[in-house]
């Protein structure tokens, strides 16, 4: 059994509170609203697309679709976009990382990275396909850039709330 | 409740159902009664997103004031050097200026022109920029209470930004020049030619119903025509990239690259229409009848 999948074992049996789950949304949040150079933008994941993830990946019952509803809710007022394309884009990846758990558990470190590649680049599609609609945008493949950013802190996400959940975790 | 049940999954799956036709009728809505739901955006932000907004950005402010506050004796010196060259450089510059300004009202009163507006801006920042980088919108730090109106233009010091589509309170939207739906009558800075620009939905603009025969070429500036526009004259928006031609075609095609950009919390400048143009609202620039029915654009390479 390779080594990351004892620890993604362990990972699960460690039932975070409810307090870090909306704690690390909101920071997701922040940090989508933080001011960042031009040059990083085209970069720039989506954090709250990737702590939903995390969270779906982490424990089912964690964030539903009614949490993805209101805080797709809020990144389109945030961001001034059409009310409910963040929202749509959130209910997407919801469905994509619920039907994609099962392999995720099993999975290498690597490949858990390509499952979440897919899970964000199925919600940035959503998000394209309203714009495609409504915003006469022309996306191009570089604007699924954020997907790959995306998996890739994927790796270091772990780390970062692991330790919390080890040690807010519910009784 | 199993998820891996095939009960779990159903109930999963009306869950999923439920929010996407929420989604799509807030996307609906939002699209047809954007006045309606702008007064539900307008509260929203003020009660759930300004604390927010704060929060993301206190962290850069106290780095900022830290910083500034631990700066060397030198640095503050070679800082307030270098800003006392910019600002004389400057002043020389506006008298430059003020004296072209008084030449251009006496040749116009020489002609019997109306005499040209001197233009009033309003300095906003940017709070926000889109989520998602083909969405060609920012946000700005300023509203209807602080005078700024639907429709006005918005630049900076390098140039042409956009131009703002939706007023809240105490923040306003706006569209920016690479939007689909952006349009600007310009003037080639070279030689006057009369250009009309249009965002591409990506990066660059797209020179429209330009004469195959016209004096237009990689390289040239394109600077705002003013007139009735949103824009005061003059102003630097876009650098001719490409041109080409298709043999037979009455139209040459071109794509220019924006001269401006737009960086979280840099401040622009919005346009503020002259008391005397009152009576005449300002409208964007359409092509109108300017586009032939049958005219048909190539497709660039």
């Amino acid at each position: 059994m390779r080594g990351y999948q004892s620890d993604a074992m362990r990972d699960l049996e460690a039932v975070p509170s409810r307090l870090l789950i909306w704690l690390s949304l909101f920071c997701a949040l922040c940090l989508n609203l933080a001011p960042y150079p031009d040059e990083w933008f085209v970069f720039k994941p989506d954090f709250v697309a990737l702590l939903i993830t995390y969270w779906v990946f982490r424990m089912r019952d964690a964030v539903g679709y009614s949490a993805a509803f209101l805080l797709g809710l809020l990144s389109d007022i945030a961001y001034t976009s059409t009310l409910g394309q963040h929202s749509f884009a959130y209910a997407v990846l919801v469905l994509t990382a619920d039907f994609l758990r099962n392999p995720y558990v099993i999975a290498g470190r690597l490949q858990q990275c390509v499952f979440v590649m897919i899970a964000l680049g199925a919600a940035l599609g959503a998000s394209l396909g309203v714009s495609a609609i409504f915003d006469d945008a022309t996306p191009a493949a570089v604007d699924f850039l954020p997907a790959l950013t995306g998996a890739g802190l994927w790796l270091a996400l772990p780390l970062l709330l692991l330790p919390a959940a080890h040690r807010m975790a519910a009784r | 409740m199993a998820f891996g049940s095939s009960e779990g999954r159903g109930r999963q799956g009306i869950k999923f159902l439920l929010a996407v036709a929420a989604a799509w009728g807030l996307i609906v809505a939002d699209h047809n009664l954007p006045f309606a739901t702008g007064e539900v955006r307008a509260e929203l932000s003020y009660w759930l997103i300004k604390p927010v907004r704060f929060a993301a950005r206190l962290p850069e402010q106290v780095w900022s004031a830290s910083s500034n506050y631990f700066k060397s004796r030198e640095e503050l010196l070679a800082t307030t050097r270098r800003l006392e060259e910019q600002l004389l450089r400057e002043r020389s510059e506006r008298q430059r200026q003020l004296y072209i300004e008084r030449e251009n009202i006496e040749l116009r009163t020489l002609q019997d022109l109306r005499r040209g507006e001197a233009a009033e801006a309003i300095v906003a920042e940017v709070v926000n920029t889109s989520s998602l980088p083909f969405i060609n919108r920012i946000v700005l730090s300023k509203g209807s209470n602080q005078g700024i109106q639907e429709n006005q233009g918005i630049f900076n010091g390098r140039g042409v930004i956009g131009q703002l589509t939706r007023i809240d309170a105490d923040t306003s939207q706006a569209r920016l020049l690479t939007d689909k739906r952006f349009w600007v009558a310009t003037r080639v800075r070279r030689n006057g030619l009369l250009v009309l620009l249009q965002g591409d939905g990506g990066r660059r603009m797209r020179a429209r119903f330009v004469p195959a025969d016209a004096e237009l070429k990689e390289g040239d500036i394109l600077v705002t025509a003013g007139g009735d526009g949103p824009f005061p004259p003059g102003l630097p928006v876009a650098r001719v990239s490409l041109t080409w031609r298709a043999s037979g075609e009455s139209f040459m095609e071109a794509l220019a690259v924006p001269l401006a950009s737009v960086r979280q919390d840099s401040a622009l400048l919005v346009h503020v229409v002259p008391e005397s143009d009152a009576d005449d609202p300002v409208v964007p620039v359409t092509p109108g009848d300017a586009v032939p029915a049958n005219y048909t654009p190539d497709v660039l390479p």
